[in-house]
C-alpha cells in the first residue's frame, strides 16, 4: 500500500460536504471547481472516473448509441474499475436503469427484445418472465417501481425524475461507507455530486432567481445605464 | 554468532527511535495532507487542523525515550533483551502514528463539514494514542529487568 503517493487524503479533505438533494439551495462546488480539484488524480484514475460517469450519466451517451453499445460501454465500465466495493454499487445503479427501460418499454406497448440485450444486471430474466406484472416481482426488493408506474401512465416525467434521483440518493446513502480516503470515496463523492447537481439544475425558481442575480451584477458593473440608451 | 546477537542488540537499541520517526513522518504527512485540503475548502479553524495534524509526532517522542532507556553496554548479555523490547515497542509506535494519522485525517475532513463534532472526532484519534502510550510505558518497566 502506498500511502505517501496518494492525493486522496488531500483532495477528500478539499471537497466541500454534499447535503442531500432537497436539503441544497446551491452546490457547494461547482462543476468546475470539482473538475480542477479531480486534476490531482493519477492519470490512470481520471480515466478509471471518466469512464465511470461515461457509463452511467446520460450526458456522455449520445443519442446515436444503440442500446448494445450503450451496455456495452457500461460493462466496460464496470470491468475497468477493478474495485470489489465499488462493483456492486456501479452495478446496482445499472439495474435501476434497467428497471426503469423495461417500465417505459411496457408503458409505450413494446414487448422485450429477447434476440439482442436490453439491459442489465441480476434481474434480465426476472423482468422478462414478469412482464406483465406492475412490479415485475420485484416490488419488495425496489418498492418505488410502483410509484414510478403510476408516473409514466400519468406522463409525469418531472416527478418520474425527482423519483428515480431520491432513489439513487438513497442507494449512495445506504452503501456502507468505509469512510476512507481512497478511489472509491472519490467516485462516491463525484456520483452525489452528479445527482445533487442533476437535482438542482431541475428547480425552476431557483434558476430564474439566479438568473435575475446575474442580471443585476452585470448591470450593476456596467459603465452604460440602460436610461442613457433608451 | 556472537557478532549477529551484537548486531541485533544494536538494531533493537535504535529500532523504537526510527520506527517511530517512520510512524509519524507518515501519520503527520497524512494528516497534514488532510489539513491542507480543510484550508482549500474554509475560511476559518485552520490552526485547530495543523494542530491535529502534528498528533502522530508523539510516537518519535516517545521512542526517543525508550532509545535512552534501553541504552547501556551491548553484551551477549543484554543484545536479545535490547532487541526484543526495541524492536516490538518500535513497531507498535510505527503503527499507531500510522493509524493516528489516518484518525486524524479522518477527524479533520468530518469536523469541516460538521465544525460542532471537533472534539468528539478527536476521541479515535486519542485512544490510539493510548495504545501507543501503553507500548511506550511498559517498555520501559520491562527494559528494567535487561542486566547492565
Amino acid at each position: 500500500m502506498s500511502l505517501m503517493d496518494e492525493p486522496y487524503t488531500m483532495l477528500l479533505a478539499s471537497l466541500p460536504h454534499l447535503p442531500a438533494p432537497g436539503a441544497a439551495k446551491d452546490l457547494p462546488i461547482t462543476r468546475l471547481q470539482l473538475s480542477s480539484r479531480l486534476k490531482w488524480l493519477t492519470p490512470e484514475d481520471q480515466q478509471r472516473l471518466q469512464r465511470v460517469e461515461q457509463a452511467l450519466h446520460w450526458s456522455h451517451l449520445p443519442i446515436e448509441l444503440s442500446d448494445e453499445q450503450v451496455i456495452a460501454r457500461a460493462q466496460a465500465a464496470l470491468e475497468a474499475v477493478a474495485c470489489d466495493f465499488l462493483r456492486p454499487i456501479l452495478l446496482e445503479r445499472l439495474e435501476m436503469r434497467t428497471l426503469i427501460a423495461a417500465l417505459r418499454r411496457r408503458a409505450r406497448g413494446e414487448t422485450l427484445p429477447r434476440e439482442r440485450p436490453w439491459g442489465q444486471g441480476r434481474f434480465l430474466r426476472r423482468i422478462e418472465t414478469h412482464y406483465a406484472e406492475p412490479d415485475f416481482g420485484l416490488g419488495h426488493l425496489y418498492p418505488w417501481l410502483a410509484q414510478a408506474q403510476k408516473h409514466l401512465q400519468a406522463e409525469e416525467p418531472l416527478e418520474l425524475e425527482n423519483l428515480l434521483l431520491t432513489q439513487y440518493w438513497k442507494q449512495l446513502a445506504r452503501v456502507d461507507d468505509p469512510h476512507a480516503f481512497d478511489f472509491s470515496a472519490v467516485t462516491l463523492y463525484v456520483l452525489r455530486w452528479e445527482i445533487l447537481h442533476r437535482s438542482l439544475r431541475r428547480q425552476p425558481e431557483a434558476a430564474a432567481t439566479r438568473f435575475d442575480a446575474l442580471v443585476a451584477q452585470a448591470l450593476e458593473s456596467s459603465p452604460v445605464s440602460l436610461e442613457a440608451l433608451a | 554468532m556472537n557478532e549477529f546477537v551484537i548486531a541485533l542488540g544494536w538494531l533493537g537499541l535504535y529500532a523504537p527511535m526510527a520506527l517511530g520517526a517512520v510512524g509519524s513522518i507518515i501519520g503527520c504527512a497524512l494528516a497534514g495532507q488532510a489539513a491542507i485540503g480543510a484550508m482549500l475548502e474554509t475560511e476559518s479553524g485552520h490552526g485547530k487542523y495543523l494542530g491535529v495534524s502534528a498528533m502522530p509526532s508523539s510516537q518519535l517522542i516517545y521512542g526517543i525515550v525508550v532509545m535512552f532507556t534501553l541504552n547501556r553496554e551491548i553484551t551477549e548479555t543484554t543484545a536479545p533483551g535490547v532487541f526484543g523490547i526495541g524492536l516490538l515497542a518500535g513497531l507498535a509506535l510505527l503503527s499507531s502514528a500510522v493509524y493516528q494519522g489516518k484518525t486524524c485525517a479522518s477527524a479533520i475532513n468530518a469536523s469541516k463539514a460538521k465544525p460542532e463534532i471537533f472534539g468528539l472526532s478527536l476521541a479515535p484519534s486519542a485512544i490510539v494514542e493510548g495504545f501507543a502510550v501503553f507500548a511506550f510505558i511498559f517498555a520501559l518497566v520491562i527494559s528494567a529487568g535487561i542486566p547492565g
